[in-house]
Protein backbone atom coordinates (compact mmCIF):
# COMPACT_ATOMS: atom_id res chain seq x y z
CA UNK A 1 0.00 0.00 0.00
CA UNK A 2 2.86 2.53 0.54
CA UNK A 3 3.90 2.44 -2.77
CA UNK A 4 -0.07 3.33 -4.32
CA UNK A 5 -0.65 7.14 -5.29
CA UNK A 6 -3.23 8.74 -4.02
CA UNK A 7 -6.32 8.66 -5.77
CA UNK A 8 -9.15 11.16 -5.94
CA UNK A 9 -12.81 9.94 -6.59
CA UNK A 10 -15.73 12.19 -7.74
CA UNK A 11 -19.09 11.81 -6.88
CA UNK A 12 -22.08 14.11 -8.58
CA UNK A 13 -24.83 13.64 -10.66
CA UNK A 14 -24.05 17.22 -12.45
CA UNK A 15 -22.00 16.33 -15.29
CA UNK A 16 -20.47 19.55 -16.05
CA UNK A 17 -19.69 19.55 -11.99
CA UNK A 18 -18.11 16.30 -11.89
CA UNK A 19 -16.21 16.58 -15.01
CA UNK A 20 -14.95 20.36 -13.82
CA UNK A 21 -13.86 18.83 -10.62
CA UNK A 22 -11.64 15.94 -12.44
CA UNK A 23 -9.79 19.21 -14.87
CA UNK A 24 -8.97 21.20 -11.81
CA UNK A 25 -7.73 18.47 -10.14
CA UNK A 26 -5.84 16.81 -12.97
CA UNK A 27 -4.35 20.35 -13.09
CA UNK A 28 -2.80 19.47 -9.54
CA UNK A 29 -1.52 15.92 -10.71
CA UNK A 30 -4.42 14.45 -9.19
CA UNK A 31 -5.21 11.00 -10.20
CA UNK A 32 -8.76 10.98 -10.69
CA UNK A 33 -11.83 9.22 -11.68
CA UNK A 34 -15.39 10.12 -11.80
CA UNK A 35 -18.87 8.95 -11.15
CA UNK A 36 -22.02 9.42 -11.46
CA UNK A 37 -23.95 8.44 -8.38
CA UNK A 38 -23.18 6.47 -4.86
CA UNK A 39 -24.25 2.93 -6.46
CA UNK A 40 -21.68 3.49 -9.16
CA UNK A 41 -18.98 4.07 -7.04
CA UNK A 42 -19.87 1.60 -4.51
CA UNK A 43 -19.89 -0.48 -7.86
CA UNK A 44 -16.01 -0.06 -8.23
CA UNK A 45 -13.36 -2.22 -6.46
CA UNK A 46 -12.09 -0.12 -3.52
CA UNK A 47 -8.84 1.36 -3.48
CA UNK A 48 -6.29 0.29 -1.54
CA UNK A 49 -3.98 2.94 -0.97
CA UNK A 50 -4.55 6.85 0.88
CA UNK A 51 -8.85 8.16 -1.29
CA UNK A 52 -10.50 11.44 -0.76
CA UNK A 53 -13.69 11.59 -2.38
CA UNK A 54 -15.35 14.56 -3.13
CA UNK A 55 -19.00 14.10 -2.57
CA UNK A 56 -21.95 15.52 -3.68
CA UNK A 57 -24.68 15.52 -1.22
CA UNK A 58 -27.48 15.52 -3.11
CA UNK A 59 -27.77 12.12 -5.33
CA UNK A 60 -30.34 10.75 -6.98
CA UNK A 61 -31.04 7.08 -5.37
CA UNK A 62 -28.70 6.96 -2.12
CA UNK A 63 -27.75 10.09 -1.51
CA UNK A 64 -24.35 11.31 -0.26
CA UNK A 65 -24.85 11.28 3.55
CA UNK A 66 -26.42 7.72 3.14
CA UNK A 67 -23.33 6.68 1.14
CA UNK A 68 -21.10 7.77 3.89
CA UNK A 69 -22.74 5.67 6.33
CA UNK A 70 -22.49 3.05 4.03
CA UNK A 71 -18.40 3.42 3.62
CA UNK A 72 -18.23 3.79 7.37
CA UNK A 73 -19.91 0.96 8.15
CA UNK A 74 -18.22 -0.98 5.39
CA UNK A 75 -14.50 0.31 7.20
CA UNK A 76 -13.37 1.56 4.46
CA UNK A 77 -10.68 3.92 4.65
CA UNK A 78 -11.51 6.91 1.97
CA UNK A 79 -11.77 10.00 3.19
CA UNK A 80 -14.24 12.51 2.21
CA UNK A 81 -14.78 15.86 1.51
CA UNK A 82 -18.30 17.34 0.96
CA UNK A 83 -19.83 19.34 -1.80
CA UNK A 84 -23.23 20.79 -1.99
CA UNK A 85 -25.59 23.31 -3.40
CA UNK A 86 -27.64 23.71 -0.75
CA UNK A 87 -26.36 22.28 2.60
CA UNK A 88 -27.27 23.62 5.85
CA UNK A 89 -25.48 24.21 8.98
CA UNK A 90 -26.51 21.08 10.87
CA UNK A 91 -26.46 19.18 7.96
CA UNK A 92 -22.66 20.37 7.54
CA UNK A 93 -21.86 19.47 11.05
CA UNK A 94 -23.45 16.00 11.12
CA UNK A 95 -21.61 15.04 8.01
CA UNK A 96 -18.10 16.18 9.76
CA UNK A 97 -18.82 14.31 13.13
CA UNK A 98 -19.33 11.39 11.05
CA UNK A 99 -15.86 11.58 10.06
CA UNK A 100 -16.00 14.38 7.04
CA UNK A 101 -12.79 16.13 6.26
CA UNK A 102 -14.79 19.24 4.89
CA UNK A 103 -18.07 20.60 3.97
CA UNK A 104 -17.90 23.17 0.79
CA UNK A 105 -20.67 24.79 -0.47
CA UNK A 106 -20.66 25.53 -4.49
CA UNK A 107 -19.63 26.71 -5.88
CA UNK A 108 -16.07 26.87 -4.00
CA UNK A 109 -12.78 28.59 -4.55
CA UNK A 110 -10.01 26.12 -5.64
CA UNK A 111 -7.87 27.04 -2.82
CA UNK A 112 -10.13 25.23 -0.26
CA UNK A 113 -10.86 22.28 -2.17
CA UNK A 114 -7.18 21.64 -2.76
CA UNK A 115 -6.44 22.11 1.13
CA UNK A 116 -9.38 19.71 2.12
CA UNK A 117 -8.52 17.27 -0.29
CA UNK A 118 -4.87 17.34 0.55
CA UNK A 119 -6.11 16.88 4.19
CA UNK A 120 -7.94 13.99 3.36
CA UNK A 121 -5.29 12.30 1.82
CA UNK A 122 -3.11 13.20 4.75
CA UNK A 123 -5.60 11.39 6.77
CA UNK A 124 -6.43 8.25 4.77
CA UNK A 125 -2.19 8.11 4.28
CA UNK A 126 -2.36 8.11 8.29
CA UNK A 127 -4.83 5.56 8.60
CA UNK A 128 -3.13 3.35 6.09
CA UNK A 129 -0.04 3.49 8.11
CA UNK A 130 -1.84 2.61 11.93
CA UNK A 131 -3.98 -0.17 10.09
CA UNK A 132 -0.75 -1.65 9.20
CA UNK A 133 0.86 -1.11 12.61
CA UNK A 134 -2.41 -2.67 13.97
CA UNK A 135 -2.36 -5.71 11.71
CA UNK A 136 1.00 -6.22 12.87
CA UNK A 137 0.83 -5.56 16.66
CA UNK A 138 -1.94 -8.00 16.61
CA UNK A 139 0.02 -10.60 14.60
CA UNK A 140 2.89 -10.02 17.66
CA UNK A 141 0.43 -10.12 20.34
CA UNK A 142 -0.77 -13.33 19.10
CA UNK A 143 2.25 -14.86 19.59
CA UNK A 144 2.61 -14.47 23.38
CA UNK A 145 2.15 -17.30 25.63
CA UNK A 146 -0.18 -16.63 28.04
CA UNK A 147 1.76 -15.55 31.36
CA UNK A 148 3.62 -13.25 29.13
CA UNK A 149 0.69 -11.21 28.46
CA UNK A 150 -0.51 -11.32 31.73
CA UNK A 151 2.67 -9.43 32.41
CA UNK A 152 2.25 -7.40 29.39
CA UNK A 153 -0.96 -5.57 30.28
CA UNK A 154 0.71 -4.54 33.91
CA UNK A 155 3.83 -3.42 32.20
CA UNK A 156 2.11 -1.35 30.24
CA UNK A 157 -0.43 -0.14 32.51
CA UNK A 158 2.55 1.03 33.69
CA UNK A 159 3.67 -0.53 37.21
CA UNK A 160 6.76 -1.50 38.39
CA UNK A 161 8.15 -4.89 38.25
CA UNK A 162 8.05 -5.09 41.94
CA UNK A 163 4.11 -4.05 41.77
CA UNK A 164 3.47 -6.91 38.94
CA UNK A 165 5.25 -9.56 40.90
CA UNK A 166 2.31 -8.30 43.88
CA UNK A 167 -0.07 -8.07 41.94
CA UNK A 168 0.42 -11.76 39.80
CA UNK A 169 1.68 -13.05 43.78
CA UNK A 170 5.23 -14.12 41.30
CA UNK A 171 8.69 -13.10 42.38
CA UNK A 172 10.43 -10.42 40.91
CA UNK A 173 12.40 -12.66 38.84
CA UNK A 174 9.70 -14.56 37.08
CA UNK A 175 8.48 -11.11 35.96
CA UNK A 176 11.74 -10.20 35.02
CA UNK A 177 12.77 -13.49 32.81
CA UNK A 178 9.13 -13.01 31.63
CA UNK A 179 9.60 -9.77 30.64
CA UNK A 180 12.98 -10.00 29.35
CA UNK A 181 13.43 -13.19 28.10
CA UNK A 182 17.28 -14.45 26.86
CA UNK A 183 19.49 -11.45 25.91
CA UNK A 184 17.99 -7.77 27.29
CA UNK A 185 20.65 -6.28 26.08
CA UNK A 186 18.78 -6.32 22.22
CA UNK A 187 16.35 -4.14 23.98
CA UNK A 188 13.71 -6.87 22.84
CA UNK A 189 11.52 -6.55 26.19
CA UNK A 190 8.39 -5.55 27.48
CA UNK A 191 10.09 -2.00 28.32
CA UNK A 192 10.84 -1.03 25.24
CA UNK A 193 14.53 -0.34 26.22
CA UNK A 194 15.20 3.19 24.62
CA UNK A 195 13.51 2.16 21.76
CA UNK A 196 15.90 0.34 19.63
CA UNK A 197 14.45 -2.79 19.35
CA UNK A 198 14.35 -4.38 16.10
CA UNK A 199 10.95 -4.56 14.77
CA UNK A 200 11.28 -7.11 12.09
CA UNK A 201 13.22 -9.46 14.52
CA UNK A 202 11.58 -12.52 14.11
CA UNK A 203 11.75 -13.35 17.49
CA UNK A 204 8.52 -13.60 19.49
CA UNK A 205 10.45 -11.48 22.26
CA UNK A 206 9.89 -8.83 19.93
CA UNK A 207 6.32 -8.63 19.89
CA UNK A 208 5.23 -7.08 23.06
CA UNK A 209 8.16 -4.12 22.05
CA UNK A 210 5.53 -3.16 18.79
CA UNK A 211 3.00 -3.18 21.55
CA UNK A 212 4.47 -1.28 23.32
CA UNK A 213 4.64 1.52 21.09
CA UNK A 214 0.92 1.29 21.11
CA UNK A 215 0.12 2.18 24.39
CA UNK A 216 -0.62 5.85 23.97
CA UNK A 217 -2.94 4.55 21.23
CA UNK A 218 -5.06 2.34 23.23
CA UNK A 219 -2.96 -0.55 23.21
CA UNK A 220 -4.83 -2.10 25.95
CA UNK A 221 -8.20 -2.06 23.86
CA UNK A 222 -6.28 -4.19 21.71
CA UNK A 223 -4.92 -6.62 24.58
CA UNK A 224 -8.41 -6.51 25.91
CA UNK A 225 -10.25 -7.10 23.00
CA UNK A 226 -8.12 -9.75 21.37
CA UNK A 227 -7.26 -11.91 24.40
CA UNK A 228 -9.99 -10.82 26.79
CA UNK A 229 -8.06 -11.21 29.69
CA UNK A 230 -9.17 -9.53 32.96
CA UNK A 231 -6.52 -9.62 35.66
CA UNK A 232 -7.68 -12.26 37.96
CA UNK A 233 -7.34 -14.43 34.75
CA UNK A 234 -4.42 -13.49 34.09
CA UNK A 235 -3.13 -14.19 38.08
CA UNK A 236 -4.19 -17.23 37.50
CA UNK A 237 -2.58 -18.10 34.11
CA UNK A 238 0.61 -16.98 35.77
CA UNK A 239 0.65 -18.96 38.75
CA UNK A 240 -0.64 -22.05 37.14
CA UNK A 241 2.53 -21.82 35.29
CA UNK B 1 -82.72 41.23 -30.93
CA UNK B 2 -79.37 40.81 -32.97
CA UNK B 3 -76.07 42.77 -30.84
CA UNK B 4 -73.43 40.31 -32.10
CA UNK B 5 -71.91 42.71 -33.92
CA UNK B 6 -69.24 44.43 -32.32
CA UNK B 7 -67.23 47.69 -34.44
CA UNK B 8 -65.46 50.81 -33.78
CA UNK B 9 -67.28 53.96 -33.79
CA UNK B 10 -65.19 57.19 -34.27
CA UNK B 11 -66.64 60.48 -32.52
CA UNK B 12 -66.68 63.81 -34.03
CA UNK B 13 -63.28 64.95 -32.69
CA UNK B 14 -61.92 61.46 -34.08
CA UNK B 15 -61.35 59.01 -31.17
CA UNK B 16 -62.55 56.09 -31.44
CA UNK B 17 -64.63 53.62 -29.19
CA UNK B 18 -66.36 50.32 -29.51
CA UNK B 19 -70.26 50.23 -29.93
CA UNK B 20 -72.45 47.10 -30.50
CA UNK B 21 -74.62 46.91 -33.47
CA UNK B 22 -78.11 45.61 -33.22
CA UNK B 23 -81.01 45.02 -35.18
CA UNK B 24 -84.26 43.29 -35.33
CA UNK B 25 -87.24 43.69 -37.33
CA UNK B 26 -91.33 44.50 -36.58
CA UNK B 27 -94.18 43.13 -38.71
CA UNK B 28 -96.83 45.82 -39.07
CA UNK B 29 -99.36 46.78 -41.41
CA UNK B 30 -97.47 49.33 -43.12
CA UNK B 31 -94.52 46.71 -43.92
CA UNK B 32 -91.51 45.53 -42.31
CA UNK B 33 -89.89 48.16 -40.47
CA UNK B 34 -86.48 47.94 -38.80
CA UNK B 35 -85.30 48.62 -35.29
CA UNK B 36 -81.04 49.46 -35.75
CA UNK B 37 -79.39 49.76 -32.48
CA UNK B 38 -75.90 51.61 -32.00
CA UNK B 39 -74.98 51.46 -28.32
CA UNK B 40 -71.47 52.24 -26.67
CA UNK B 41 -70.13 49.80 -25.12
CA UNK B 42 -66.97 50.86 -23.73
CA UNK B 43 -68.05 50.66 -20.07
CA UNK B 44 -68.82 47.13 -20.89
CA UNK B 45 -65.61 46.48 -22.89
CA UNK B 46 -63.30 48.43 -19.62
CA UNK B 47 -64.96 46.28 -17.15
CA UNK B 48 -64.40 43.25 -19.22
CA UNK B 49 -60.59 44.31 -19.61
CA UNK B 50 -60.33 45.20 -16.06
CA UNK B 51 -61.28 41.27 -14.99
CA UNK B 52 -58.99 40.08 -17.21
CA UNK B 53 -56.48 42.29 -16.46
CA UNK B 54 -56.98 41.11 -12.28
CA UNK B 55 -57.41 37.67 -13.03
CA UNK B 56 -53.76 38.31 -15.05
CA UNK B 57 -52.38 39.89 -11.91
CA UNK B 58 -53.41 37.28 -9.75
CA UNK B 59 -52.16 34.63 -11.67
CA UNK B 60 -48.70 36.55 -11.80
CA UNK B 61 -48.76 36.75 -7.97
CA UNK B 62 -49.48 32.98 -7.57
CA UNK B 63 -46.24 32.13 -10.33
CA UNK B 64 -44.53 34.66 -7.84
CA UNK B 65 -45.30 32.82 -4.72
CA UNK B 66 -44.60 29.12 -6.19
CA UNK B 67 -41.66 30.20 -7.56
CA UNK B 68 -40.78 31.66 -4.32
CA UNK B 69 -41.68 28.23 -2.63
CA UNK B 70 -38.50 26.88 -5.08
CA UNK B 71 -36.42 29.39 -4.71
CA UNK B 72 -33.76 27.01 -3.00
CA UNK B 73 -33.93 25.02 -6.07
CA UNK B 74 -33.72 27.35 -8.42
CA UNK B 75 -30.69 28.36 -6.84
CA UNK B 76 -29.17 25.06 -6.68
CA UNK B 77 -29.90 24.69 -10.38
CA UNK B 78 -27.72 27.88 -10.74
CA UNK B 79 -24.91 27.10 -8.69
CA UNK B 80 -23.79 23.77 -10.96
CA UNK B 81 -23.14 25.53 -14.33
CA UNK B 82 -21.32 28.39 -12.01
CA UNK B 83 -19.55 25.60 -9.83
CA UNK B 84 -18.41 24.13 -13.46
CA UNK B 85 -17.74 27.61 -15.04
CA UNK B 86 -15.50 28.54 -11.81
CA UNK B 87 -13.87 24.68 -11.52
CA UNK B 88 -12.84 24.69 -15.66
CA UNK B 89 -11.43 28.40 -15.03
CA UNK B 90 -9.19 27.51 -12.10
CA UNK B 91 -8.12 24.74 -13.90
CA UNK B 92 -6.90 26.88 -16.94
CA UNK B 93 -5.10 29.02 -14.52
CA UNK B 94 -3.32 26.55 -12.38
CA UNK B 95 -2.07 24.82 -16.03
CA UNK B 96 -0.89 28.06 -17.27
CA UNK B 97 0.72 28.97 -13.85
CA UNK B 98 2.28 25.73 -14.13
CA UNK B 99 3.65 26.51 -17.75
CA UNK B 100 1.87 23.48 -19.11
CA UNK B 101 -1.09 24.94 -20.74
CA UNK B 102 -1.17 23.66 -24.63
CA UNK B 103 -3.47 25.44 -26.65
CA UNK B 104 -6.29 22.01 -26.80
CA UNK B 105 -6.16 21.83 -23.46
CA UNK B 106 -7.38 25.22 -22.41
CA UNK B 107 -9.73 24.85 -25.70
CA UNK B 108 -11.38 22.13 -24.02
CA UNK B 109 -12.03 24.26 -20.74
CA UNK B 110 -13.18 27.10 -22.43
CA UNK B 111 -15.56 25.06 -24.13
CA UNK B 112 -17.00 23.94 -20.60
CA UNK B 113 -17.06 27.48 -19.50
CA UNK B 114 -19.18 28.52 -22.36
CA UNK B 115 -21.50 25.45 -22.19
CA UNK B 116 -22.04 25.83 -18.79
CA UNK B 117 -22.48 30.31 -19.30
CA UNK B 118 -24.87 29.38 -21.43
CA UNK B 119 -26.84 26.76 -19.52
CA UNK B 120 -26.97 29.48 -16.80
CA UNK B 121 -28.47 31.79 -18.83
CA UNK B 122 -30.86 29.35 -19.92
CA UNK B 123 -32.06 28.95 -16.46
CA UNK B 124 -32.23 32.81 -15.99
CA UNK B 125 -34.31 33.29 -18.68
CA UNK B 126 -36.80 30.50 -17.65
CA UNK B 127 -36.88 32.22 -14.39
CA UNK B 128 -37.29 35.50 -15.56
CA UNK B 129 -40.39 34.00 -18.29
CA UNK B 130 -42.27 32.97 -14.95
CA UNK B 131 -42.12 35.98 -13.08
CA UNK B 132 -42.05 38.88 -15.20
CA UNK B 133 -45.54 40.75 -15.52
CA UNK B 134 -46.81 40.85 -19.03
CA UNK B 135 -49.75 39.93 -21.22
CA UNK B 136 -50.22 36.77 -22.25
CA UNK B 137 -49.23 35.31 -25.23
CA UNK B 138 -50.62 32.69 -26.83
CA UNK B 139 -48.88 30.26 -29.13
CA UNK B 140 -48.09 26.92 -30.59
CA UNK B 141 -46.93 25.13 -27.40
CA UNK B 142 -45.67 21.32 -27.14
CA UNK B 143 -46.28 20.19 -23.58
CA UNK B 144 -43.50 17.90 -23.18
CA UNK B 145 -41.20 20.86 -23.16
CA UNK B 146 -43.60 22.74 -20.52
CA UNK B 147 -42.91 19.45 -18.74
CA UNK B 148 -39.07 19.28 -19.15
CA UNK B 149 -38.68 23.44 -18.14
CA UNK B 150 -40.58 22.77 -15.20
CA UNK B 151 -38.70 19.54 -13.80
CA UNK B 152 -35.58 21.55 -14.63
CA UNK B 153 -37.27 24.29 -12.01
CA UNK B 154 -37.52 21.34 -9.12
CA UNK B 155 -35.28 18.78 -10.05
CA UNK B 156 -32.86 19.67 -6.84
CA UNK B 157 -36.07 19.75 -4.98
CA UNK B 158 -37.08 16.65 -5.48
CA UNK B 159 -33.82 15.55 -5.03
CA UNK B 160 -33.52 17.05 -1.45
CA UNK B 161 -37.29 15.11 -0.68
CA UNK B 162 -35.37 11.72 -1.98
CA UNK B 163 -37.79 11.84 -4.98
CA UNK B 164 -37.78 9.96 -8.01
CA UNK B 165 -39.13 11.78 -11.26
CA UNK B 166 -40.19 8.81 -13.57
CA UNK B 167 -41.20 10.89 -17.08
CA UNK B 168 -43.16 9.12 -19.82
CA UNK B 169 -43.64 11.45 -22.24
CA UNK B 170 -45.22 10.60 -25.61
CA UNK B 171 -42.26 12.26 -28.16
CA UNK B 172 -45.01 12.95 -31.08
CA UNK B 173 -47.22 14.87 -28.51
CA UNK B 174 -49.34 17.27 -30.96
CA UNK B 175 -48.86 20.98 -30.00
CA UNK B 176 -51.60 23.10 -28.22
CA UNK B 177 -52.62 26.68 -28.80
CA UNK B 178 -51.39 28.13 -25.31
CA UNK B 179 -49.53 30.63 -23.18
CA UNK B 180 -46.37 28.24 -22.42
CA UNK B 181 -45.47 30.08 -18.91
CA UNK B 182 -49.06 30.05 -17.62
CA UNK B 183 -48.97 25.98 -18.61
CA UNK B 184 -45.79 25.77 -16.95
CA UNK B 185 -47.08 27.59 -14.31
CA UNK B 186 -49.69 25.10 -13.95
CA UNK B 187 -47.71 22.32 -14.34
CA UNK B 188 -45.15 23.27 -11.53
CA UNK B 189 -48.12 23.99 -9.19
CA UNK B 190 -49.19 20.43 -9.59
CA UNK B 191 -45.19 19.15 -9.03
CA UNK B 192 -44.76 21.10 -6.32
CA UNK B 193 -47.91 19.89 -4.71
CA UNK B 194 -46.76 16.25 -5.49
CA UNK B 195 -43.86 16.99 -3.30
CA UNK B 196 -45.52 18.00 -0.70
CA UNK B 197 -48.10 15.18 -0.42
CA UNK B 198 -45.22 12.94 -0.14
CA UNK B 199 -43.37 14.14 2.67
CA UNK B 200 -45.01 11.35 4.79
CA UNK B 201 -44.26 8.68 2.34
CA UNK B 202 -41.39 5.81 2.93
CA UNK B 203 -38.26 7.22 0.97
CA UNK B 204 -38.11 4.25 -1.19
CA UNK B 205 -41.50 4.50 -2.40
CA UNK B 206 -41.26 8.40 -2.75
CA UNK B 207 -41.64 8.78 -6.63
CA UNK B 208 -43.99 10.85 -8.91
CA UNK B 209 -44.79 9.54 -12.79
CA UNK B 210 -45.56 12.50 -15.02
CA UNK B 211 -47.22 11.29 -18.25
CA UNK B 212 -47.56 13.04 -21.34
CA UNK B 213 -50.22 11.60 -24.20
CA UNK B 214 -52.53 12.05 -26.77
CA UNK B 215 -56.35 11.31 -26.33
CA UNK B 216 -59.10 11.00 -28.83
CA UNK B 217 -60.93 13.65 -30.43
CA UNK B 218 -57.86 15.78 -30.78
CA UNK B 219 -57.13 16.19 -26.81
CA UNK B 220 -53.74 16.13 -25.49
CA UNK B 221 -53.51 15.00 -21.61
CA UNK B 222 -51.10 15.68 -19.12
CA UNK B 223 -51.09 13.90 -15.35
CA UNK B 224 -48.88 13.65 -12.48
CA UNK B 225 -49.17 10.81 -10.22
CA UNK B 226 -47.40 10.83 -6.62
CA UNK B 227 -47.19 8.19 -3.87
CA UNK B 228 -48.33 10.70 -1.33
CA UNK B 229 -51.46 11.17 1.50
CA UNK B 230 -53.98 11.14 -1.77
CA UNK B 231 -56.69 13.60 -2.09
CA UNK B 232 -59.44 14.04 1.26
CA UNK B 233 -61.76 11.31 1.09
CA UNK B 234 -64.70 13.59 1.46
CA UNK B 235 -65.07 16.34 -1.35
CA UNK B 236 -61.95 15.32 -3.25
CA UNK B 237 -62.69 18.51 -5.49
CA UNK B 238 -62.25 20.66 -3.02
CA UNK B 239 -58.59 21.14 -3.33
CA UNK B 240 -59.85 23.37 -6.26
CA UNK B 241 -61.64 25.28 -4.30
CA UNK B 242 -60.25 29.12 -3.00
CA UNK B 243 -58.47 29.26 -0.40
CA UNK B 244 -58.25 25.84 0.11
CA UNK B 245 -54.49 24.65 1.65
CA UNK B 246 -52.74 22.18 3.68
CA UNK B 247 -49.64 24.48 3.97
CA UNK B 248 -48.90 26.13 7.11
CA UNK B 249 -47.91 29.75 4.37
CA UNK B 250 -50.18 28.14 1.69
CA UNK B 251 -52.66 30.83 -0.16
CA UNK B 252 -55.12 28.29 -1.27
CA UNK B 253 -54.88 29.95 -4.62
CA UNK B 254 -52.15 27.69 -6.60
CA UNK B 255 -55.19 24.86 -8.05
CA UNK B 256 -58.08 27.51 -8.24
CA UNK B 257 -55.72 29.41 -10.42
CA UNK B 258 -54.33 26.59 -12.15
CA UNK B 259 -58.16 25.52 -12.74
CA UNK B 260 -59.04 28.43 -14.36
CA UNK B 261 -56.15 28.76 -16.61
CA UNK B 262 -56.83 25.29 -18.03
CA UNK B 263 -60.18 26.09 -18.34
CA UNK B 264 -59.38 29.77 -20.08
CA UNK B 265 -57.32 27.21 -22.48
CA UNK B 266 -60.81 25.25 -23.82
CA UNK B 267 -59.31 22.33 -21.37
CA UNK B 268 -60.08 21.05 -18.12
CA UNK B 269 -58.28 19.74 -15.16
CA UNK B 270 -59.12 17.12 -12.47
CA UNK B 271 -58.10 15.21 -9.75
CA UNK B 272 -58.35 11.55 -8.59
CA UNK B 273 -56.49 9.56 -6.01
CA UNK B 274 -54.72 6.74 -7.54
CA UNK B 275 -55.07 2.84 -7.02
CA UNK B 276 -52.09 1.89 -4.98
CA UNK B 277 -52.03 4.80 -3.30
CA UNK B 278 -51.52 8.50 -4.34
CA UNK B 279 -53.02 10.88 -6.38
CA UNK B 280 -53.39 11.46 -10.13
CA UNK B 281 -53.76 15.02 -11.42
CA UNK B 282 -54.25 15.66 -15.12
CA UNK B 283 -55.20 18.59 -17.22
CA UNK B 284 -56.39 18.19 -21.03
CA UNK B 285 -56.08 20.44 -23.81
CA UNK B 286 -57.48 20.78 -27.27
CA UNK B 287 -54.90 20.04 -29.64
CA UNK B 288 -54.30 22.17 -32.75
CA UNK B 289 -55.72 20.10 -35.19
CA UNK B 290 -53.77 20.73 -38.68
CA UNK B 291 -56.88 22.22 -40.76
CA UNK B 292 -57.35 24.67 -37.96
CA UNK B 293 -53.92 26.00 -38.70
CA UNK B 294 -55.33 28.66 -41.07
CA UNK B 295 -58.31 29.29 -38.60
CA UNK B 296 -56.08 29.61 -35.78
CA UNK B 297 -53.66 32.44 -37.84
CA UNK B 298 -57.08 34.37 -38.56
CA UNK B 299 -58.46 34.12 -35.42
CA UNK B 300 -54.95 35.56 -34.10
CA UNK B 301 -55.04 38.65 -36.55
CA UNK B 302 -58.49 39.42 -35.31
CA UNK B 303 -57.34 39.29 -31.95
CA UNK B 304 -54.73 41.71 -33.60
CA UNK B 305 -57.05 44.08 -34.72
CA UNK B 306 -59.30 43.98 -31.53
CA UNK B 307 -56.44 44.98 -29.91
Amino acid sequence: MKNLVPRVFVVDDDQSVRTSLANLLAAEDYAVEIFASASEYLACVPYLGPACLVLDVQLPGLDGLALQRQLTKQGRMEKIVFITGHGDIRMGIGAIKRGAVDFLPKPFSDDELFSAVAQALARSAEDWRQRGEVVESRARLAKLTPRELAVFRLVIAGLLNKEIGAELCVTLRTVKTTSCPGDAEDGCDFRGRAGEGSAEGGRRACAPYACLRYHRRGAHNIVDSDRNLDSNRCRSYVSRA
Amino acid sequence: MDTGLELVARRKDGTEFPVGIGSSHIESPEGTLVLSLIVDISARKEAEAQTRQHREELAHLSRVAIMGEIAGSLAHELNQPLTGIVNNASAGRRFIAKGRADLPKLDSLFEAVVTDGRRAGEIIRGIRGMVRKGEQVRGPVNLNDVIARVLGFVHSDALGHHCALITETDPKLPLVEADQVQLQQVFLNLVVNALEAMGETPTPERRMIIRSECEPQGRVRVSVRDFGIGLPLEGPQQIFGQFFSTKREGMGMGLAIARSIITLHGGELAATNAQGGGACVCFSLPTIAEGQEGQRESRQSEEGREA
